[in-house]
């Protein structure tokens, strides 16, 4: 794995959606580059931030109901 | 649901019309219930109202359709994101959230359905139609791009 594919590979591995042997393969570049470590961490610092409650909009209570206004539009 | 609420809230980022996609949603998705294949029903719904939104966003506000986006990598995009953590930690809500608001549209799904909804590679790639490497390498670029815009915001806020 060398920079360039790194810089793809690291959202899989953030969001664990490789294989092993990539997962290690990128692991293992990690460990090696200190500009691909630092944008992991940063995506990973990212990642917390974005994981909070005030980053989701709660449905007004209106929505919730959906099937209340489906009287008047044909399906 | 919430879910459903807050992805079309962050797509077409009003609230009304937001509330008007997930109607419309549910109702397509009352209508196609019987294609429902099994899997995540919470991904088989945020996928209709994914779809729903683009359709909205396309008729209301002329936006492109996801197959006219263009997905090649720029120089720039990813290079030098160089990114600093320590921005994004310390950045306001509201940055990050103005930040997400003035992505593309096509961005701005990505990491609303993989880091706020949660949704795996192939449930997103199943939502918009895509392969699920240009899942990856969208979603590579839409993070760039976020943090870039945060860091931008937090070093004019502290200068």
């Amino acid at each position: 794995v060398n920079c360039d594919d790194a810089r793809i590979l690291l959202h899989g591995h953030l969001d664990g959606e490789l294989d092993v042997v990539r997962d290690l393969e990128v692991e293992r570049h990690l460990e090696e580059c200190p500009n691909c470590a630092r944008e992991f961490a940063t995506l990973r610092a990212m990642r917390t931030r974005l994981r909070d409650e005030t980053f989701r909009f709660e449905a007004p209570s209106a929505s919730r109901i959906p099937i209340s206004r489906c009287r008047c539009v044909t399906v | 649901m919430d879910a459903a609420y807050n992805l079309a809230r962050w797509l077409v980022r009003d609230d009304h019309d937001a509330q008007d996609v997930v109607q419309d949603a549910y109702l397509r998705a009352l209508r196609f219930a019987g294609g429902f294949r099994g899997g995540d029903p919470r991904a088989w719904i945020l996928a209709i109202v994914r779809n729903t939104a683009f359709t909205w966003l396309k008729r209301n506000r002329g936006s492109n359709s996801p197959a006219e986006f263009d997905e090649s990598m720029h120089h720039g995009d990813i290079v030098d994101a160089g990114l600093e953590a320590d921005a994004v930690r310390s950045a306001d809500a509201n940055m990050i959230r103005d930040a997400l608001n003035e992505l593309s549209d096509e961005f701005r799904e990505v990491i609303v359905m993989r880091d706020i909804e949660g949704l795996s590679y192939k449930e997103i790639a199943n939502a918009a139609d895509l392969p699920i490497g240009t899942v990856m390498s969208r979603l590579a670029r839409a993070r760039a791009k976020l943090a870039l815009s945060i860091k931008g915001r937090v070093t004019r806020e502290s200068t």
